[in-house]
């Protein structure tokens, strides 16, 4: 995968999704942003982003709402790091249930988030062989 | 002998047995007492009819009889007064035989009457022992109540029986548990007080038993089910001189009338009753303030949970635009590096006045808030001063906020902080819920009786509801996780408590998708009036 990874920052905090973005683009991301759940939901089903940084206090809709949303979609290729406030682990659990990728809680450090996001998008990469491998494999059996 | 021991003063029921020939190895029963009457009849009958039949036979043959048996001489005549004698002998032995039986069977039935009592006694006793350790381990009033009232039913017997409680209107009776076969008919009932017979008994504070027609009379005109009742009873249920209902009892089936005695019996279930309620009333208010305490807990530990979630934003912003300027600050064009810098200044203000926020209140809690000072107070320049430090401070810094005074210089007395802190957090508010494009309105007014500020937006608004609870403390209009804004729902809470210090009053008008506006009025005191205005 040659091509800029493209992450989508979810904030309804216009400077924290400036923080972000900023920081990503130093990192040699591209970045898309998005102030509520709606405006999320709506970004990753039209630019199919590979990550999205989801906060889950946001207007309209929250990020958990975003997160089932998604859940509901087949092939689902965005992966999703909640960045949140809540600090509960009910809060965190729900979120594992829910199926996101990674949980980060604010104040967050900067370096940390980009690794973070470097994590998910190689495990994803790792599992996205393994699928093909698989794949591969069940044809050379059943033919 | 026996006669002598029938006329000592009749002693044990044993003696007066012994003495009619019952024996002491025998029971005192009735039966055997009828047994011994048949025993003494029968002799007695049996002589009678020998003494007779002999008398026949010697009629019938008189003539071929000794002489001594004709009766013709003086032994004759011995014999004769003998017989006589012996037949009255007899007769005063049964007549006293049987006084003394009939005697025994009274006193017989007496102890058993007595006995019968007594065990109905010890019933009492036990069905209300039962209702107290009911009293002192069930918690649940209902659970109580219908246990009083079954077990009076048991006890004294009735086809139907209900307990009506004053409701809090001070007028009415309502039924709270019944036992009987108009379950649903009665429960809906109501009941005016001084009226009908519980009516009645609950004014007179009185108990009432009535029989027959008395009811009938008594119900009569009312509306009320008559239901065939031939036997009712009804007493108050009185704690601490006060009524709180009736007991009442009924029977419908005419099997049995309630005695004066049984009218006592359910005046002390009606105690019962009346301390269980009393007790669960407590119960209910204990419950009531451990309820009103935990709220107040889980209000406080939202309030943590809150508090820490606000300060975290800006701190994150803070740290993370500090952290990105120190290490990419070479990279940055200049105006992201502006950028970042008010990211900081804006975000470290927003923090400054949360800290604010919760000094304010924790003074306003301590009571430091209620001496407002009096000074003499130019609102419009407050106003402008405002909204100044507002943008200051990046907040809407691209809105429209309009001020507008009447006259040109409006004043009021009072405490200058104070008055600075209120509108601020208004127009802050105002920003907050209401979109970029729209405009806020600031007016300052002074008139002969009144100043007052007015923060109109074009908002959110708030619904009729939620304006209730606004001022609360920790309380905002939205406290799910898709709230528009963030705030610890302090401000419009402090605003409140300051126009209480002022002696004002603040009002809100409101219509959801409209806006709002806010409405702080300061009444001008007697000595203040007009000269203000024209000062002004």
């Amino acid at each position: 995968m040659g091509e800029r990874l493209r992450v989508l920052v979810a904030d309804d905090e216009s400077a924290l999704r400036a923080l972000i973005k900023t920081n990503l683009q130093f990192e040699g991301f591209d970045t898309l942003t998005a102030s509520n759940g709606e405006e999320a939901l709506q970004v990753i089903r039209d630019e199919q982003p590979d990550i999205v940084l989801l906060d889950i206090m946001m207007p309209i809709m929250d990020g958990l709402t975003v997160l089932t949303e998604l859940a509901r979609e087949e092939h689902r290729r965005t992966r999703v790091i909640l960045v949140t406030a809540k600090t509960s682990t009910e809060s965190q659990l729900q979120g594992w249930e829910l199926g996101c990728d990674d949980y980060l809680t604010k104040p967050f450090d900067l370096d940390v988030l980009i690794e973070r996001i470097r994590t998910v998008v190689e495990r994803s990469q790792a599992e996205n062989q393994e699928r093909r491998r698989a794949a591969i494999e069940n044809l050379r059996l059943s033919s | 002998m026996a006669f002598r021991r029938h006329l000592r003063k009749p002693g044990s029921t044993e003696d007066i047995a012994r003495a009619a020939g019952i024996g002491p190895r025998r029971p005192v029963t009735l039966s055997e007492i009828n047994r011994r009457r048949t025993q003494l009849w029968s002799i007695s009958i049996f002589i009678v009819l020998s003494i007779a039949g002999v008398f026949l036979l010697y009629r019938a043959g008189y003539d071929s009889l000794p002489d001594i048996l004709q009766f013709k001489d003086v032994t004759s005549y011995v014999v004769l007064v003998l017989i006589v004698g012996l037949v009255l002998a007899l007769l005063l032995y049964v007549v006293d035989n049987e006084g003394r039986l009939r005697k025994l069977s009274e006193l017989l039935v007496e102890e058993r009457v007595l006995s019968a009592a007594l065990s109905n006694r010890l019933s009492e006793i036990s069905a209300l022992s039962e209702v107290g350790k009911a009293i002192n381990t069930t918690l649940d009033l209902s659970d109580v109540l219908n246990l009083i009232l079954s077990s009076a039913l048991d006890l004294l017997g009735g086809t139907e029986g209900s307990i009506m409680l004053i409701e809090p209107d001070g007028e009415h009776l309502q039924v709270v548990s019944y036992h009987g076969p108009h379950l649903e008919k009665v429960m809906q009932g109501r009941v005016l007080i001084g009226e009908g017979i519980s009516g009645t008994v609950a004014e007179s504070r009185t108990p009432m038993l009535i029989q027959g027609d008395q009811i009938a009379a008594e119900l009569k005109g009312q509306g009320h089910p008559q239901r065939g009742i031939r036997s009712a009873m009804s007493v108050p249920l009185v704690r601490n001189e006060e009524v709180l209902g009736v007991l009442n009892l009924s029977e419908t089936e005419g099997r049995r009338f309630f005695s004066d005695h049984d009218l006592e019996a359910l005046g002390l279930f009606a105690e019962h009753a009346a301390i269980a309620i009393g007790n669960a009333s407590l119960f209910e208010k204990e419950r009531e303030t451990v309820a009103r305490l935990e709220e107040l807990d889980q209000l406080k530990s939202d309030f943590v949970a809150t508090v820490s979630h606000e300060l975290k934003t800006p701190l994150t912003a803070i740290i993370g635009a500090a952290k990105t300027v120190n290490r990419k600050g070479p990279e940055m064009a200049p105006e992201q590096h502006a950028s970042f810098l008010e990211m900081i200044e804006r975000q470290g203000h927003r923090l400054l006045r949360l800290v604010e926020d919760i000094l304010t209140t924790s003074q306003i809690e301590s009571g430091g808030a209620a001496r407002a000072k009096r000074e003499l107070v130019d609102l419009r320049r407050l106003a402008h001063g405002v909204v100044t430090d507002l943008r200051d401070a990046k907040v809407g810094a691209n809105r429209s906020i309009l001020i507008e005074s009447e006259p040109e210089m409006p004043h009021t007395w009072g405490d200058v902080l104070g008055i600075q802190h209120i509108l601020s957090n208004l127009v802050e508010n105002a920003l907050k819920y209401s979109g970029q494009e729209s405009k806020v309105i600031v007016r300052v007014i002074e008139t002969l009786d009144e100043a007052r500020l007015e923060v109109a937006d074009e908002g959110v608004g708030i619904s009729e509801e939620k304006l209730q609870e606004i001022f609360d403390r920790f309380r905002q209009v939205d406290s799910s996780s898709t709230r528009r804004v963030g705030g610890f729902g302090l401000g419009l809470f402090i605003v409140k408590n300051l126009v209480d210090a002022h002696s004002g009053e603040i009002e809100v008008r409101s219509e959801p998708g409209k806006g709002s506006t806010f409405i702080v009025h300061f009444p001008k005191r007697e000595s203040d009036r007009g000269s203000l205005l024209s000062d002004g």
